[in-house]
Order: C-alpha cells, then structure tokens, then sequence
C-alpha cells in the first residue's frame, strides 16, 4: 500500500493554484488534471461510484455498515494564489531543531527564529520546499490523508461506517463550497481536512463580509486647484485612518476581529 | 456577532462623515457578507466535535481547538445542512514559501480518520 507520504510528494508535483480572475469552475485547468488522476487512483482502489462532475468536483464512496452514520471527508484540491505552486521541488529532510537550508543556490533557509512552532518537529522528518514555491500541503495533504484512508477501510476486515469521499476545486478563491451537492453527497455529517497543526480541531469561525469603497475624487491642475481639487487618493486614506489601529490582523488574536485593507486602486 | 455588526456600522458611518464633509456621493460604500460562524450550526451536532477530540486522544493527540480566524469551506457546508467541522492535516506556513509539513504528523492525520471511521 502506497504511504501518506509518497502519495503526498506525488500530488504535490500537479499545478493546481486557483484564479480569482476566472469565472470558469474549476477556475484552472491543472485543477481537473488533478481530480482526473484522483478518479483513476479511487476506481483503482476499488472505489466504483468514483467520478468528477461537470464543476470539476471529486465524490466517492467506500461502503461500511448500513446501520453506522454516513461520514464524509471533504479535503480541497487547489492551492493558493499567494504564491506559486509550479514545479514543487519537495523534500523530505530529517529534522535534528537546527535551521534548514532549503535552496543552496539562492540560501534561503527556513529559520526557527523566524517560525518558532519548528522546534516542536525536531526528531521528525519534515516536507519541505526550495523556497521559491508554496509545498501545497493546504490541501493536498488532506487529500493524501483522506485517500490513504480510504485504502485502508477498503482493504480491512474491521467494520465500519460508510465513507463519503468530497475534493472541492477553488476553496482558496471562496468558492469551494459554492457548487458543492450536499444532497447526492448524502453523509449525516463530514469533517474538512483542511486544518494546520497537530491536534487542530475547529468549529468555530469569523463572521465576515467585504466592504468596497468607490471615492470620486475631483482632478484639476495642481495649480489652479484651489477650493476645487478633492483628492481621492488622500480621501482613501482618511477612510482607512478612520477605522481602529488596533482592530488590524496583525494586532489581534483569538477571538478579536479586525479590519483588513486587502486592495487600494486608483481608476 | 454583535462586534459584527457594530465592524459594519462603524464602516457606515464614516462612510457618511466623510460625504458630510466632502459632499454627498463622494464615498460610495458596499458591503456585502461572505460568510457566517458555523458555530450555531455544530452546536446542535456537538457529538462530532466530541467524537474527533476523544479519537485524537485515544491516539494520543493533544486536541487544540481553536476558532479559525477566517472562512472555511466547512462552514459554509455546514449552513448548506451538512455539519462539518475542521481537522489538521499537520501543514504549517500555509500559502507560504516556507509551507512545511512533518511526516509523522501526516500518518497521525490518517490513523485519526481511520479511528473515526472505525469507532463509532
Ligand atoms: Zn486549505
């Protein structure tokens, strides 16, 4: 049976970063390249209803005892426009809590006085990149952990519950759940694995909405501007100065909300 | 909720002192909202939540919940009638260049579905 781990580094090596500026479902072709070779991989398995619709969404049951609730496990296939996901270059290194040189050429390290939480992994062996693309283990780890679980329900004696498999396309992009069939998918209840850290468990979540704000400025030459110029550059900025200096994410934590200046553009 | 809504008003208003000040239609303010807090939608179901958090113990996993300071697909599912809380793959650094994940933690996250499956 294939490991998390090489299923994990296979996966990793599909270009599926996600597009805001498409209106297409999946957003990217490289998406449904990868959900065609996730279909393949659970028909393989023996996972016979396995298919992709026409959005581009994976489902796919392993069957358990009829008289246990139907589980899902919902995991995402695209990874984030933040950074680049072409041509992963990953690799497993055994961590000693030393810092670890990830690209020798352009030293780019990834240092646990800059991320302290790696100190927790030493005597682990961590996947890593070359510092110059994301690994994409948001979320295809949680695919790699989903399908590896359902490789070992499908080949063990030990009864269980039937299995709902759901890869979404576009998460990133806020629309993962947008054309999801909650109906045909048919689970009495799913986790997402889509989590970070160890012994993460959510359920609990911001309440959010997006605020645009169009300014109308009024453009004249600097030099006969008086009483005539308004600047909406400048209004934009008085708008932002208005709002809380410390509801902003990087003064917040928990519970606190904040407000987050995501895009300023001049027309 | 309630500081939610007092986020949105606050928006409002200065929406409307800088259009006092500037002249009415200077600022044009749309707010439109994303997502909810599944919370409301999990408590009904909180064995699901208990199930995972005594699963990972039985595998000796120290349960960290948290609330997400963010949206997630789970959330929106769960308003969609399907109640679906979040689990960790072991990922660290998400969208980020120095993304890392430990293969340990990986094969946890898989013994931890393949317990939740089997036990219930
Ligand atoms: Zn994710």
């Amino acid at each position: 049976m294939e490991t998390v781990q090489d299923r994990f580094l296979r996966y990793v090596r599909f270009d599926t970063q996600s597009d805001e500026n498409s209106d297409t479902c999946p957003s990217t072709p490289g998406q449904r390249t990868f959900g065609e070779a996730l279909v393949d991989e659970m028909k393989a398995m023996g996972i016979t209803d396995a298919h992709m619709d026409e959005n581009g969404y994976i489902y796919g049951t392993v069957p358990g005892d009829p008289k246990l609730p139907t589980i899902g496990l919902i995991a995402h296939m695209d990874t984030s426009p933040d950074a680049s996901g072409k041509d992963v270059q990953a690799k497993t290194v055994p961590y000693d809590g030393t810092d670890i040189l990830l690209n020798e050429e352009k030293d780019i390290w990834l240092r646990s006085s800059d991320y302290p939480s790696l100190k927790e992994n030493a005597g682990k062996h961590l996947i890593v990149t070359d510092g110059t693309t994301l690994l994409g283990a948001d979320d295809k780890a949680g695919i790699a952990e989903i399908m590896t679980a359902a490789q070992s329900l499908m080949t063990t004696r030990m009864a269980h519950a039937t299995l709902k498999i759901g890869f979404t396309p576009d998460e990133e992009i806020g629309r993962g759940a947008d054309l999801f069939d909650v109906e045909k998918f048919a689970a009495d209840y799913a986790y997402t694995v889509d989590g970070g850290p160890i012994g993460e468990l959510e359920y609990e979540n911001f309440n959010a909405a997006s605020a645009k704000v169009d300014i109308s400025g009024i453009n004249i030459h600097p030099g006969a501007a008086k009483d005539k110029m308004v600047n909406s550059l400048l209004l934009a900025m008085e708008f932002q100065s208005l709002l809380p200096l410390h509801q902003r994410p990087e003064s917040t934590e928990g519970y606190e909300g904040f407000f987050h200046l995501t895009d300023m553009e001049a027309p | 909720m309630e500081k939610f809504l007092q986020k949105k008003a606050l928006m409002e208003k200065i929406c409307a002192f800088l259009n006092e000040k500037y002249g009415p239609g200077t600022v044009e303010l749309t707010l439109k909202d994303s997502y909810f807090n599944m919370r409301e939608k999990i408590l009904p179901h909180i064995h699901i939540v208990e199930k995972a958090k005594a699963a990972m113990e039985a595998l000796g996993i120290a349960p960290r919940i948290s609330p997400i300071r963010g949206g997630t697909d789970g959330a929106r599912l769960s308003f969609m009638g399907l109640p679906c809380p979040n689990l960790f793959t072991g990922g660290q650094n998400f969208h980020s260049r120095f993304e890392y994940i430990p293969v340990e933690d990986m094969e946890k996250c898989t013994q931890l579905l393949i317990h939740l499956l089997t036990t219930c």
